[in-house]
């Protein structure tokens, strides 16, 4: 590598490339600098030097310049396009500017004769798995991460897992995954900004990056070889169009359920959050038993309390709440029950309503 | 140069849900008074981001000069609308926007314009020292001084050197591929005396180069590159255009606002409803009191006077309307806010005093009738899309919100978003039938000062100072509806 480095440093600095260069620019930059005028005049063409004529457009924009409004309008734009013709014209009408500047077109025809070709032959090679690799030990270079133990038959059992990304950030807040025998979703309920979809996206790193034969954020980690992950996220708010919005959510879950096998890990985060809450809560119930009775594991983030006590092989994870500070948010995520209560405010905390958030919104 | 009479901002978030919650549409009809350029411009006024309480002042000013002067106000208003007139006259025979039209459209357009800016120059100088708002007085004095005779005619000179007739003289520069670039349509020096040369300057080496008779692509092809030469004075003269089409354009906006106000207070006074100027008072003031207030839009369709609601708020951030059903809430409610549209816009305000600080922004959170089956989500979702623009200084006006779920969530949902609005600055007007929001923010009235009304089922559509009732009087309402 710092051979080709090298060497390509020494051709560039090379005399003969400097030379090549500086000629080129001096060149370039007079044939710029060469100005003179046309006249059109019927069927003819005549060329001859600037000698400094008034500009007409600028005259014409100075002067009303008094009632301009900063760019409140827009410039004209013209569709001009050459036809063939016009090279045939251009050409002559370059023929017009050598007669008039002899002496700098001289020097271009001398230029071209004496370096016929520019580039070195053996530019061009991309060292893409060096890279890969390279950057991704910088990128982990400062977390804890773990090889995890694979296991064939499905096994999420994690200590002390964050998100890569919000690593990267600030010191991240760690959580325990789990699954025990006969368990297979974890369920996270709670509320707004409590790292819910974090936690989440997190355990679909877990077996992404498993899979690659990359070490995982973590202390310990048992996990297995997924044959697929499938992730179902909000697509977030699109101005208006509510309709279209569920109905794009309802085709990506369907396609995501016909995908879902044994080995499957699957992450879901809101579903259907564009539509009521009955009509979620039926929808998503219909989701998890299909997940479920395909035998797939995963990770489940909703405001419905009722599916995080749908079913055994449910587990019911609650974020943020700490016992001292209900109101304070710890991002951590521990299993507890799903406090049903304070529904309504729980959905104003969907929507970003609650004292707290509107708090620290403004 | 622009004529500043008004100074109108962006278009207010939220703000056609705005108007529609209001009722803004039958204020601006009666300012329009069948002018759909005035109601344009009403409500591009009216629903802008307001302005600070020193805009206000100036538009208050201008609009206290067309009051003495209507006439003065009707004779620029003729005449920006002559401009378009004109524009359109000269735009109206071109086919093909090629360099050539373009141009000859410009030059015929700017050459219309000549005797229009001079009209405007005498009308300025005639009127200079009869107007006294600041807004007047400095654009009289601008087109004085910036439309003078001598600028008028250097106009009338330029347009002249424009006609391109038979030769045309460009500067060119060699760009990429070595072909001509960067022209630029130049004045040809004055031929010396006595002496005929053909050719671009006097002195200097010239080469030609002739089409030879018959070669069709040849013609096309120096009739392509005259349309090239012409491109950059074509768009320079037909922006120069558009930018004085667009001064026109804006003093007939302008002016078109100011003939609004003095329609609607015509309207009001008529039916004889009492109009008045409010004081508008800085932001920071937190000012809010008024006498007679009314809603103007229920007033148009009214022909007696309807009644009117006294206001003492000053310094508080919180009104909350408790009471009867169909006891003037609602309309209370308008009031408030179209006062605050109105006032923030420089316009009359329908009562006989109003003093109030400047808002940011009015906003309006109503129950839709429709769609009862997702109502409270959809409640949450407004209202969420309210919190990420309102700021210290809106006036948030609530009606009925969050009543689709039940009396105790639906409190503490309100709770919670009445807290956290007012404590960062939001003045809220909140309209409601829950009993715990209400008694609740009444017994807290001392740490959080905030006022009370209550419409009586006296049916007497004015609401008083009074502690919130567990019972909104619906079954009253009912009985009288069935039982006379």
């Amino acid at each position: 590598m710092r051979g080709w480095l090298a060497w390509l440093r020494q051709y560039q600095a090379g005399s003969g490339f400097a030379g090549l260069a500086a000629g080129a620019r001096g060149l370039l930059t007079e044939l710029g600098e060469l100005e003179y005028t046309l006249t059109l005049s019927g069927a003819e063409v005549v060329a001859g030097p600037f000698s400094g004529q008034e500009d007409l457009g600028a005259a014409t924009l100075s002067l009303f310049a008094r009632f301009g409004s900063d760019g409140a309008v827009a410039a004209h734009e013209f569709d001009l396009r050459a036809g063939a013709e016009m090279g045939q014209l251009q050409g002559a009408v370059l023929d017009l500017v050598v007669q008039l500047f002899p002496d700098v077109f001289e020097r271009v025809g001398k230029f071209l004769d004496d370096h016929p070709t520019v580039w070195p032959s053996a530019v061009g090679v991309v060292e893409r798995d060096l890279q890969f690799a390279l950057s991704w030990l910088a990128f982990t270079a400062a977390e804890q991460t773990c090889l995890p133990e694979m296991r064939p038959e499905p096994a999420l059992h994690v200590t002390e897992t964050y998100d890569l990304m919000l690593a990267r950030r600030s010191p991240p807040v760690t959580n325990d995954a789990d699954l025990a025998e006969g368990e297979q979703m974890l369920v996270v309920t709670g509320p707004n900004q409590g790292g819910k979809t974090t936690f989440a996206r997190t355990v679909g790193q877990l077996y992404h990056l498993a899979a690659l034969g990359l070490p995982v954020p973590g202390c310990s980690a048992v996990l297995h070889p997924p044959d697929a992950i499938l992730t179902h996220f909000d697509r977030g708010d699109r101005a208006g169009d509510l309709e279209s919005r569920l109905e794009d959510e309802v085709n990506r879950m369907a396609g995501l359920l016909t995908e879902v096998g044994p080995r499957s890990v699957v992450i879901l985060n809101e579903m259907f959050s564009s539509t009521t809450w009955v009509d979620a809560r039926a929808m998503s119930t219909d989701v998890l038993r299909t997940v479920l009775d395909a035998g797939a594991i995963g990770v489940c983030v909703t405001f419905i309390d009722e599916l995080s006590r749908l079913d055994p092989r449910v587990v019911s994870l609650v974020a943020g709440i700490d016992e001292h500070d209900v109101t304070a948010r710890t991002f951590k995520v521990s299993r507890g029950r799903a406090d049903g209560a304070a529904h309504a405010v729980a959905l104003a905390a969907k929507y970003g309503l609650t004292r707290d958030q509107l708090r620290s919104r403004s | 140069m622009k004529p500043g009479l008004v100074n109108a901002g962006d278009i207010a978030p939220f703000a056609d849900r705005t108007a529609e919650d209001l009722g803004l549409d039958a204020v601006i009809d009666a300012m329009a008074a069948g002018d759909a350029e005035i109601a344009e411009a009403a409500r591009a006024v009216l629903l802008a981001v307001p302005p600070g309480a020193g805009q206000v002042a100036r538009r208050q000013a201008v609009l206290s000069d067309f009051e003495q002067r209507p006439e003065l106000g009707r004779r620029l208003y003729d005449l920006g609308g002559r401009a378009v007139d004109a524009q359109r006259e000269a735009a109206r025979a071109v086919f093909f926007t090629t360099p050539e039209t373009v141009l000859n459209r410009s030059i015929a357009t700017l050459t219309a314009f000549v005797p229009l800016l001079r009209e405007l120059r005498e009308v300025a100088e005639q009127n200079r020292a009869r107007v006294s708002s600041a807004g007047l007085t400095e654009f009289f004095a601008t087109v004085t001084d910036q439309l003078d005779e001598a600028y008028l005619s250097s106009v009338t000179t330029l347009l002249g050197r424009l006609n391109m007739r038979g030769d045309l003289l460009v500067s060119a520069r060699l760009g990429a591929g070595n072909e001509s670039e960067s022209f630029a349509v130049r004045q040809p020096l004055p031929r010396s005396r006595g002496l005929f040369r053909r050719g671009p300057a006097a002195g200097g080496p010239t080469a030609s180069y002739k089409i030879p008779h018959g070669d069709e692509a040849g013609h096309r092809a120096v009739s392509s590159l005259r349309d090239q030469a012409l491109a950059g004075l074509a768009g320079a003269a037909d922006h120069s255009a558009a930018q004085v089409l667009s001064f026109f354009t804006s003093l007939r906006t302008d002016v078109a606002f100011y003939l609004g106000c003095l329609n609607l207070r015509e309207a009001l006074t008529a039916r004889g409803a009492p109009v008045c100027l409010p004081a508008v008072h800085d932001a920071e003031s937190g000012e809010f009191s008024a006498r007679g207030l009314y809603d103007p839009s229920l007033q148009l369709r009214l022909d007696q006077p309807v009644v009117g609601n006294d206001l003492d708020a000053d310094g508080m951030k919180l009104i909350m309307v408790t009471g009867a059903n169909r006891g003037g809430k609602s309309t209370f409610l308008r009031s408030v806010g179209l006062a605050g549209l109105m006032a923030g816009a420089g316009l009359h305000v329908a009562a006989t005093s109003l003093t109030t600080s400047a808002r940011a922004g009015v906003f309006t959170h109503f129950t839709q009738d429709e769609d009862a089956g997702s109502k409270f989500d959809e409640e949450l979702r407004r209202m969420s899309e309210l919190t990420g623009v309102l700021g210290p200084h809106s006036l948030l006006l609530c009606n009925e919100s969050f009543q689709s779920t039940n009396e105790r969530e639906g409190s503490a949902v309100a709770r919670h978003l009445v807290d956290a609005l007012t404590e960062t600055g939001v003045t809220v007007v909140f309209v409601t039938h829950l009993h715990e929001l209400a008694s609740s923010g009444y017994e807290d009235r001392d740490r959080f000062p905030a006022l009370f009304l209550r419409a009586d089922r006296d049916r007497s559509f004015s609401l008083r100072a009074a502690a919130p009732e567990a019972t909104s009087h619906g079954a009253d309402l009912w009985n009288r509806l069935r039982h006379g």
